[in-house]
Order: structure tokens, then sequence, then C-alpha cells
């Protein structure tokens, strides 16, 4: 099954140490040994993370052979926050409305209790 | 992007994540039967429930615990969209819980790439000094959430890797 960029982009995030790595690449590139530092991890684990990470298109690797230093792609987390917001704002905007249409009810109903004012 | 479309500017509405559910929450100056009904109530809800200039041509809502609800979102600036649900739960006035997916103005169900097939959506309703306390569950915006609920932290920490990583993209609003 294959997943729409944006579920690529969730599903890359929903480990706790990929989201470490982003963490640790927001603050500059680094190389995978030193990517392994903090993780209680082999290698061949934290290639696999990375591999995920670079398929949701989260990390750019360099092409020197055995350095291949990786960096944060800032593109899909944008998109994912682009996209948050449009449900945000769709929320925010039936808010608006349904205060609104309340204040209206409540003031109808308020008329047609007859004794009003 | 969205300016303040509220006016008054009391009115805030709390956004946040629980694993992967987008959670919203405001307060309503109205008693909680009434905000109940609004969301229960086809003619209520036909009134508020889509964005600003969006209306409910067609809409019916049979809400009761295994009730459609089926409706047209007519927007000006894009094609209409038919919606098709189902009510899991309606606890009057507490409680209400629906799910959501596009289908087609008959009710079959239609695919669109890229966005989920179904949602739910579970409102709950408290009393609050001002009126009632609105709260919006809405789940399912990713598709694959087995893998997704996994989440324990919320979101926020993906707010601040964006913050340090990239152009700001105008922090408050």
């Amino acid at each position: 099954m294959s997943l729409d960029p944006l579920s690529a982009t969730f599903s890359a995030l929903a480990d706790p140490t990929r989201r470490a790595i982003l963490a640790r690449l927001s603050r500059g590139e680094a190389t995978v040994t030193e990517l392994a530092e903090p993780f209680d991890m082999s290698m061949p684990a934290i290639s696999k993370h990375l591999k995920v990470l670079e398929r949701a298109g989260l990390i750019e690797r360099g092409r020197e052979a055995q350095w291949r230093p990786c960096r944060l792609q800032a593109e899909p987390l944008k998109q994912v926050e682009s996209w948050v917001e449009q449900y945000r704002a769709h929320w925010e905007q039936r808010f608006d409305r349904l205060d609104a249409y309340l204040k209206e009810l409540q003031a109808r109903e308020k008329n047609d209790d007859g004794s009003g004012r | 992007m969205t300016a303040a479309a509220g006016s008054g500017g009391t009115a805030s509405t709390r956004i946040g994540w629980q694993g992967a559910e987008l959670v919203l929450t405001r307060v309503f100056h109205a008693p909680r039967e009434l905000v109940f009904r609004a969301w229960t109530d086809e003619e209520h809800w036909a009134r508020w429930f889509g964005p600003h200039g969006s209306t409910l041509p067609f809409c019916r809502l049979d809400a009761r615990p295994g009730g459609t609800l089926h409706y047209q979102h007519h927007f000006p600036d894009h094609p209409d969209v038919w919606i098709r649900g189902t009510y899991t739960e309606v606890a009057p006035p507490e409680r209400l819980a629906f799910t959501v997916g596009f289908s087609d103005p008959a009710g079959a169900r239609v695919e669109r790439p890229g966005f989920p097939e179904e949602m739910t959506i579970t409102v709950r309703f408290d009393e609050h000094p001002r009126g009632t306390l609105v709260t919006v569950h809405h789940a399912g915006l990713v598709q694959d959430q087995g893998e997704v609920q996994g989440w324990t932290e919320s979101l926020d920490r993906l707010a601040t890797l964006l913050a340090v990583s990239h152009t700001h993209t105008g922090a408050d609003r």
C-alpha cells in the first residue's frame, strides 16, 4: 500500500527516534555516526530510520561516497503545517458562524417570548 | 492567512493535538441544549456548518446512533462536495460522534486521492460559566492511523522543528 505524501510524512514522524534525528538535524547537518551517537542503537538500525526519513523527503543525504552527511528538508514539514492549518481554519470559521448563529437564535427566542421588553 | 474572522475578538478557538487527532475547543455563549441542537438539527446545522461563504443546499441529518448524515457542500470558488457519514454516538446534550467521508449525490462513497476515506468527529458539550464549552476531536486526518497512534508528543514539537529549520511563517497572527 503506498501512502500519499502527507501520510508518508506523518508515518515517518510517528517514531520518536526519527523525530529526535530530525530535531538534531534542525541544528545542522550531521553524519550517520554523529546521528547514531545519542542512541543505543546499531548502525543498521539507524540507517533504517534514515531511509524512512529520506523516502518521506524529510532528509537529504550528501552524495560524497562514505561521508554522506544528512540534512533536514523542511518542505514536507511545511506541507503538514499548511494542511493542518487548512483544517484549523475551517473549524475556526465554522465556530465563528455557529457563534453568530447562536446569538441570532437566542435573540429570536427572546422576542418570541412575547413579554420581551 | 485566515485573518481573524470573528468579530469582537473575545471568541477564541484553542487548538492542539492528542495523538493524531486535531482537538479544538471554544466557549459559546448559549445554553448547552441549544448548542447541541445546533449540531443535530439539520435546519440549524445547515446555517453554520462550513467555512465562510459556503452553504449546504442539501442537508439531511438523522441524528441517532446508526443514523446517517448526508449533505452537499457548496463553495463559491470550487466544485461542490458531497459528504456522507454515520452517527456513532448521540447523547444529548453531552456527546455527539459521527463519521464523514466523500460521497456522491446518491450517497455512495467516493474516493478522492490525497484525502482520508473516512474521518471521525467527536464533539463534547460541557457546561461552562459563560455558556457551553465545545470540544471537537477530529480524527482520521491521517490515513495510517495504526502507526500514527504511536504519537505521544504533541505536534508542537513539529512547530519547533519548523521554527528552527526554516524561515518562519509568521508565527503570530
